[in-house]
């Protein structure tokens, strides 16, 4: 799971997001999680669970203030992938 | 490393102390202390009252140097973070007053937050402030046009000179500390609450709620900055010589299990949180992930702050009975952090009861009639309220209808109480204090209920109020969110909650009059609105566009906020074929749970 690009990364989270009621037909790199998605606090921690699981990662508590789209995410998901490796 | 003990030879004392220092002066003589556990579900952090007693009084110490005035504000960004108990003790020792900051943002919410800690810190007027590491980078933002001592991470602190001298100490009569109830972004209001106020308080609690014994243990993942989280199982445990277990909020979020596996793996016999939580942890659990958990030790899982509705926990109770839950566990409660935290609670070892109504008398007269749910014709609608328990016996309680009389049992009405755990006013706002609270010290709660052979059951919830998952969000900060947008005039708007089609949660709902025509400026002015909420409080919320003057208002003038919501709900029956959620009397609808049709 090491060397995902950011690109590959965000292939990986639209799995993860098409469960979402609003994600059908709206899922690109510049989707905006919360106006976008709707996505509420608890599908939000759904979603980091699965990121955190899928690339073993720890997600910082506050990542998520200065986020919100999937690219944004994708980004710092592979940063910390780097940082971790 | 070892998590602290749940018995020791130290005699149990419930909260009988004259001052908080007074308190863990006595508890550090014991062995029982404060653990923190980390998202793996590992102990990263354990600490006896001996050993917490001697770090806050250093730390104390070093606060005093700041030369901040008897009685100063810190503020303290409330991470589930050992730092932030040391602080709290601290603040005590040092004669200061500990102010706990929220500690959660949203998606994108970076300006918001920020803009939320300024607010407060200015409102309270602190002299220092801090948070750890992860935190402190907002809080330095925050505070940048605000002049303070000291502002920075624990280190910071923990660099300063310690002063010598007699550490200042507090009186029965000094504040404990500040809490802001509602969260409310633009409208805070700082319960304050003295030592022997929050300690007749626990020692009610710890007495005649939880009956207190040897061996009780607590375990909690309740954020700090919430009445529960900081009353109950910060100033509880240690006021009661008990040890106690944390998991921080968010990693409960992410992975709600833990909580159990915390609580199995130390034996933790008292638990709290609002009933979304027990139903979150039910979902994230499979059926045979029970077998491996052990719950039998938990005697007391309160249940309170939110719309109590009986179906998850008895789901909960149904998947964990194999761990050895036990369903008279469920305490429901009721309490509010202008009580210091409790007020009524369920009888140890009862079954969660729900008192079947009528509920057209409700809706009518107020009158709580009972009702049989399984005769009751299909022509009679039938509400449930939940047992909310016996009064604290320290509390004195009138319900009292709009003049202010006195009514008779099962008579809804204002609930008023008054007793020692009752806080003295809201911090610097003489104005929300008068009309809270009377010059005899009846606290106006504007909560809605009754009472029934001395039980208590609510209603309806402070006025106005959205609760949503378990948070307090006032309606003016929506509606100033929806007023912040072009086009949107002051008058405009009316927030509310109402219960959500399944019936099982409340959702927020803003209605705005508009006159926009197009389409795509009408679509994209919901879209703004339901992203600015989304960022600043992490809630879905439904906005409706309304021609102009379709908002009804009180002969004053003022929002009727009361009238908007039953209108809203007016519309959107009549709109769908399927019926949404039948109205209720009162606009607010918590700890109440949610009204069906019984055939």
């Amino acid at each position: 799971m090491s060397s995902e690009t950011p690109e590959e990364i965000i292939e990986t989270l639209y799995g993860f997001l098409e469960r979402f009621p609003k994600a059908a037909g709206n899922l690109g790199p510049d989707t905006k999680l919360a106006d976008d998605l709707s996505l509420d606090s608890v599908n939000l921690m759904e979603l980091l669970v699965e990121i955190e699981d899928h690339y073993d990662i720890g997600l910082p508590l506050n990542m998520m203030a200065d986020i919100t789209t999937i690219r944004e995410l994708a980004v710092r998901i592979s940063q910390l992938v780097e940082d971790k490796a | 490393m070892q998590a602290t003990g749940s018995s020791h030879d130290l005699a149990l004392r419930k909260a009988d102390f004259s001052t908080l220092c007074e308190a863990l002066d006595y508890a550090a003589q014991g062995e029982t202390g404060v653990n923190f556990y980390n998202a793996r579900g590992e102990i990263y952090s354990s600490t006896t009252y001996t050993g917490l007693r001697a770090e806050s009084m250093a730390l104390a110490r070093r606060l005093m140097g700041l030369g901040i005035e008897r009685g100063g504000r810190v503020a303290l960004v409330a991470e589930t973070s050992p730092h932030f108990v040391r602080f709290f003790w601290a603040c005590q020792y040092a004669g200061l007053v500990p102010v706990p900051l929220p500690a959660t943002i949203q998606i994108g919410g970076h300006a918001a937050y920020v803009a939320q800690l300024a607010q407060l810190i200015r409102n309270c007027g602190a002299s220092a402030a801090m948070a750890t590491p992860e935190w402190v980078d907002f809080l330095h933002e925050a505070v940048a046009d605000i002049d303070l001592t000291c502002v920075g991470t624990p280190e910071t602190f923990d660099a300063l000179p310690e002063a010598t001298g007699d550490l200042p100490g507090v009186s029965p009569d000094s504040t404990a500390y500040l809490q802001y109830t509602s969260g409310s972004t633009r409208f805070p209001r700082g319960v304050v609450i003295d030592q022997k106020t929050v300690l007749a308080n626990i020692r009610d609690m710890a007495t005649n709620g939880l009956k207190m014994r040897d061996g009780d243990r607590f375990g909690s993942w309740l954020p700090f900055y919430h009445d529960m989280g900081l009353v109950a199982f910060i100033i509880m445990p240690m006021a009661t010589q008990r040890s106690v277990d944390f998991l921080g909020t968010h990693d409960f979020a992410m992975r709600p299990r833990k909580w159990l596996e915390m609580m199995s793996a130390n034996r933790a016999t008292i638990t709290s949180a609002p009933p979304f939580a027990y139903e979150l942890a039910v979902m994230r659990v499979r059926p045979h992930d029970a077998e491996g958990l052990d719950l039998s030790a938990l005697r007391v899982a309160c249940v309170g702050a939110e719309m109590i509705s009986p179906e998850p926990l008895e789901r909960f109770a149904e998947v964990l009975a194999p761990a050895g839950f036990r369903k008279t566990a469920f305490l429901p409660c009721y309490g509010m952090a202008e009580c210091s935290l409790g007020i009524s609670f369920l009888p140890l070892d009862e079954e969660v009861r729900i008192d079947y109504i009528d509920s057209e008398d409700m809706q009518h007269d107020g009158i709580a009639r009972p009702v049989d749910p399984s005769a009751a014709g299909a022509e009679r609608r039938v509400a449930r309220y939940v047992d909310c328990g016996m009064l604290l016996p320290t509390f004195q309680i009138e319900i009292r209808d709009e003049t202010g009389q006195p009514l008779p049992e099962r008579h809804a009405g204002v609930i008023h109480l008054r007793g020692p755990s009752v806080m003295s006013e809201y911090f610097q706002d003489p104005e929300m204090t008068r009309e809270a609270l009377s010059a005899d010290g009846w606290l106006n709660t504007g909560d809605i209920g009754y009472l029934a052979g001395g039980r208590l059951f609510l209603t309806g919830r402070k006025k106005d109020m959205i609760i949503i998952h378990g948070r307090n969000i006032w309606p003016q900060d929506l509606e100033h969110l929806a007023k912040s947008q072009p086009g949107v005039s002051y008058n405009d708007v009316a927030a509310f909650s109402v219960p959500s089609e399944d019936g099982r949660h409340e959702e927020a709902v803003i209605v705005v009059q508009c006159r926009e025509r197009d389409e795509v400026k009408r679509a994209r002015l919901v879209k703004t609105i339901t992203g600015l909420v989304r960022s600043e409080f992490g809630i879905d919320c439904r906005v409706e566009l309304v021609p102009t003057r379709t908002l009804p208002r009180t002969s004053s003038g003022k929002l009727a906020r009361a009238r908007a919501r039953l209108d809203h709900i007016a519309r959107r029956q009549a709109a769908a074929s399927v019926p949404v959620q039948p109205a209720t009397a009162q606009p607010e609808t918590v700890d109440e749970a949610p009204i069906r049709y019984i055939a």
